[in-house]
């Protein structure tokens, strides 16, 4: 009988195994992005491939290789050029794609990553910096990490590899990854035109006005549903209506869009929700089986604008700027005394957070650079050498000096924000009678 | 249709009589053709010179067709037929209308009007075709006492919607969608109308040579004459693997009191069945060099193996950098394989073939592999292991009415309304048509790519059984009713992807001179 007893437990025991495994699975990516190290990865492509994606940078045709990292090798990845005003023929940024050949392939669990050029950022540490800041204020953002990558054994540049908005980064960070997810794209081509750009404007009830363009369908793409986009936007354009925020609400979280804002805005993001050209750089996720929409960081190459200068406006392009430019969302969501409480409360948590001298353990002594500059030393330390290697869009010049420019940014950042926080929370006090 | 372009299957119903009621479109056609084979049928002249003395009755089409190589036996009676014997020029009815002059020359006119539907259930592609009409015109003959012979025959009109695939730049991000977009356009024909047209200089049976457009010497079953077919369709290696016609010349003979016989042609390319059509990034093969032996070891044996003939045979040609044209469909015309695989060498295909009609029943085997090299395509710039393609078949057919096989079936014994019911024979056909590459079958485990570089390319194939029933009212007509089951190893490229199996059914009717 013991021995019964004895069978049966070690059975459910067994069985709880994958339980409790399931419930806690290992993220296979993180060897991946560990931002300890600067990592190399060699890409193997047909000469003839190679050239032709790099004399045909604008398109968007996918080309075999074999991907290497450490000495794991993906035979039959896809390789394409990737970006819109990013994309330069001899430094191309390119997605791979594990299973794009290949059904059910992945790399470390992952379906896809992104090499981006950085093209227009000579430190190339604004995306990673960027990103950082999104997810140690607890908002879901990709992870990256830099990289030199070879190609066909020559040395391509330092690219930075981010971490996919796909199904696993949507599971792994908001806990389900079958609702609709679509990426922003930008009309460069009405903006070069004179247009005034999408600003959460209500351009009717037609899907079609919303999707593919501007909203691009990234899951679910036989079923975009861009009715609830539409009807999304049209509660947001109805800026006079009295039960604006309870419309809205229906669509999004506000209080993690208001969060998300101030984080960007931290950031001095020149080309994010509330950018120079109109609201830019975002992806778009609605929960599976509601109307709730939230917002993904992206492409955050422009954040730390104007550095070394810290003093980049918290309210630009909402106080000052194009009229046809001013994100509706935003401004009307800034009427709301609470939603512009917490956007000035959060924008000093960033302050806090990137100020912050605490060290890793209590038993550590502190810091005496704040969290944002030491991330700063960190990585320039990390990508310095791989960075003065690769001189293909900045000179040596133009990255010691992006960095010397962010690394007073970094420092000076923090107090800059506190300062222009202070008069607009007195201001919005005033206006509540506290 | 019989040349190896898509196969387009059509819809039918169950029955005629339904399907006449339910599409009165193309009722009238099926009317015609079975007022027909009525008419016929009647006792008459046509009728009467159904025995003609002349070695066979409505010769197949192409010039390597087995079934001109097989003399049959001495009728009975003589036939009737229309001359003026004292002229010079003569017309003659039988078995073709003719016109001969002396000895010296003779010219046959030869038609041939198919009509022909089918029903898949194959869930998705191009069903949409309910009919097929094929209307072939020719003349044939032989000149100057049968030392020159000519051939020359056309399909004439004729419409139906061919499914034209046209490669796209391969930019979705969805890894199913990879590279391709298929377009329905109009099109009179899947492949240039001219079905043959050659001369030949044949005075001596050891060594004759031909010139113009036929068949490559490759595969029986392919260069077996549509109207002689045993099923509605040729055999799934047949129509995708050999090449077909195309322009050259050759060589060929029979040795040793025909038990040896012997082909070897150049061809300008690599056959219709490989065409390229107007897709630039498909590519196929330029020179082609082809040869073929096939022996009746035992011809000259007094025994029931007498017919017994087997064969071998070699093309080799060679391809530029491009998609191999060589594509995987099945019976009912849908890829399954869409052969996205850049290929650079040579392309090289090996075929073994086996006969055997003992009376009234016939064993038909053949095996088919192509070989395309991709030197220098692999994203290291070195070379990826050849792409393969293999296809068999074994068929078997019986004559329940007992005429004799290798005489064949369009001579009934007893014609309908002749105190018969005409021919019937009964067959059925297995056969595999496979895609792959030899890494691929060298690790069968390994997961295929679809990247164009990919040297474990992913694999698929169909394997299809075939049963089908025949019949002969008459010596002008032919019906053949076709049960066909496929069978998609990876259903996901082909055309049903939740629905690895399918059927099909095809009835066709043919009447000709």
């Amino acid at each position: 009988m013991k021995r019964v007893q004895t069978i049966l437990l070690g059975v459910a025991l067994l069985a709880l195994l994958p339980l409790s495994a399931a419930a806690q699975p290992p993220d296979t990516a993180d060897a991946l992005f560990n931002d300890g190290v600067l990592h190399e990865i060699r890409l193997a492509v047909n000469s003839k491939d190679w050239q032709f994606l790099k004399d045909h940078v604008l398109d968007d045709t996918h080309y075999p290789a074999d991907f290497r990292w450490n000495d794991r090798v993906v035979r039959n990845v896809s390789i394409k050029s990737h970006g819109a005003g990013s994309r330069r023929p001899n430094k191309p940024s390119l997605k791979v794609g594990f299973n794009h050949y290949t059904t059910g392939q992945t790399f470390l669990g992952l379906q896809s990553i992104l090499l981006r050029n950085n093209s227009q950022d000579q430190t190339n540490m604004h995306e990673r910096l960027s990103m950082l800041l999104f997810r140690r204020l607890g908002l879901a953002a990709q992870r990256e990490v830099h990289t030199r990558l070879f190609v066909n054994e020559e040395y391509v540049g330092l690219y930075t590899i981010c971490e996919e908005y796909d199904t696993d980064f949507l599971q792994k960070n908001l806990g389900e990854n079958t609702g609709h997810l679509y990426e922003y794209k930008f009309d460069d081509q009405a903006a070069f035109a004179g247009q005034p750009p999408f600003s959460f404007q209500y351009l009717g009830p037609d899907p079609a006005l919303y999707v593919p363009s501007p909203f691009e369908p990234k899951t679910l793409e036989n079923d975009p549903q861009g009715e609830v986009i539409a009807r999304f936007v049209q509660a947001v354009s109805d800026t006079g209506a009295a039960a604006w925020r309870t419309m809205v609400s229906q669509y999004l979280d506000l209080e993690k869009f208001i969060r998300y804002l101030a984080v960007e805005n931290f950031l001095a993001e020149e080309d994010g929700l509330t950018g120079d050209y109109g609201p830019n750089n975002f992806y778009l996720y609605r929960l599976a089986n509601t109307t709730t929409f939230r917002f993904l960081p992206w492409d955050k190459s422009n954040t730390f604008w104007d550095a070394p200068s810290p003093d980049y406006s918290i309210f630009r392009n909402v106080q000052d700027g194009w009229e046809d430019h001013r994100n509706l969302l935003v401004l009307r969501a800034f009427q709301e005394p609470d939603l512009l409480d917490l956007y000035l409360r959060t924008l000093l948590d960033a302050a806090d957070s990137a100020s912050s001298l605490a060290a890793a353990s209590p038993d550590d002594p502190p810091f005496d650079q704040g969290w944002l500059e030491r991330e700063v030393n960190r990585e320039y330390d990390q990508i310095h050498d791989a960075a003065l290697a690769d001189t293909i869009l900045f000179s040596n010049d133009d990255f010691e000096q992006g960095a010397a420019a962010l690394k007073v940014f970094a420092r000076d950042r923090s107090g800059a924000v506190r300062a222009q926080v202070a008069p607009a929370s007195r201001a919005l006090d005033q206006a509540l009678g506290r | 249709m019989c040349g190896g372009g898509p196969r387009r299957l059509l819809m039918i119903t169950e029955d005629l009589a339904s399907l006449c009621g339910r599409r009165s479109w193309i009722g009238p056609r099926w009317v015609v053709l079975l007022s027909a084979v009525v008419w016929l049928a009647m006792p008459g002249e046509p009728a009467a010179a159904q025995n003609p003395s002349t070695a066979t009755v409505d010769a197949p089409a192409d010039p390597q067709e087995p079934a001109e190589e097989v003399p049959k036996p001495p009728k009975e009676k003589a036939p009737k037929e229309k001359t003026r014997k004292r002229d010079l020029v003569r017309f003659v009815w039988v078995p073709h209308p003719s016109i001969r002059v002396g000895r010296q020359v003779r010219v046959d006119f030869r038609s041939r009007i198919m009509q022909e539907g089918n029903q898949s259930a194959a869930e998705s592609g191009d069903q949409s075709e309910l009919d097929i009409v094929k209307r072939r015109l020719g003349i044939e003959g032989e000149l100057f006492n049968k030392a020159v012979a000519f051939q020359l025959s056309r399909e004439m009109g004729g419409s139906k919607s061919v499914t034209t695939t046209v490669d796209t730049p391969d930019t979705s991000d969805s890894p199913i969608a990879a590279g391709t977009s298929t377009t329905t356009v109009s099109s009179k024909f899947t492949i240039e109308p001219w079905r043959e047209a050659w001369v030949g200089y044949q005075q001596f049976t050891f060594a004759r040579v031909q010139y113009g457009l036929f068949k490559i010497p490759f595969s029986v079953d392919e260069n077996t004459g549509a109207t002689n077919l045993d099923f509605a369709y040729r055999s799934l290696a047949a129509s995708s693997l050999a090449p077909g016609r195309d322009h050259g010349w050759m060589v060929h003979g029979v040795l040793a009191n025909h038990a040896v016989g012997y082909e070897y042609g150049v061809f300008d390319h690599d056959g219709h069945n490989a065409h390229v059509g107007s897709n630039p990034d498909r590519v196929t093969g330029g020179q082609t060099k082809a040869w073929r032996f096939t022996s009746q070891p035992l011809r000259n044996i007094n025994s029931k193996w007498t017919d017994l003939e087997i064969g071998f045979a070699e093309t080799n040609s060679y391809l530029l950098e491009g998609l191999p044209s060589l594509k995987g469909k099945t019976v009912a015309g849908f890829e399954f394989y869409k052969s996205h695989y850049l290929v650079n060498g040579a392309r090289h295909r090996t075929g073994l073939e086996l006969r055997f009609r003992p009376g009234p029943f016939s064993l038909k085997s053949e095996y088919m592999r192509v070989t395309e090299e991709r030197l220098g395509e692999s994203v290291y710039n070195t070379d990826l292991s050849p792409l393969t393609a293999t296809g068999w078949y074994v068929s078997g057919t019986w004559a329940v009415t007992g005429e004799m096989k290798s005489n064949g079936l369009d001579e009934p014994n007893q014609p309908l309304l002749q105190g018969g019911v005409g021919a019937i024979e009964v067959g059925a056909r297995v056969e595999k048509l496979a895609f792959s590459s030899v890494a691929a079958e060298q690790a069968p485990n390994e997961l295929g790519s679809r990247s164009v570089r990919a040297d474990v390319v992913l694999r698929n194939s169909d394997q299809v059984v075939t049963y089908g029933v025949n019949w002969y009212p008459n010596r002008w007509l032919k019906i053949q009713l076709n049960l066909i089951r496929e069978e998609i190893a990876d259903p996901s490229e082909g055309p049903s992807p939740l629905r690895p199996s399918f059927w099909s059914k095809v009835i066709r009717f043919q009447m000709g001179f």
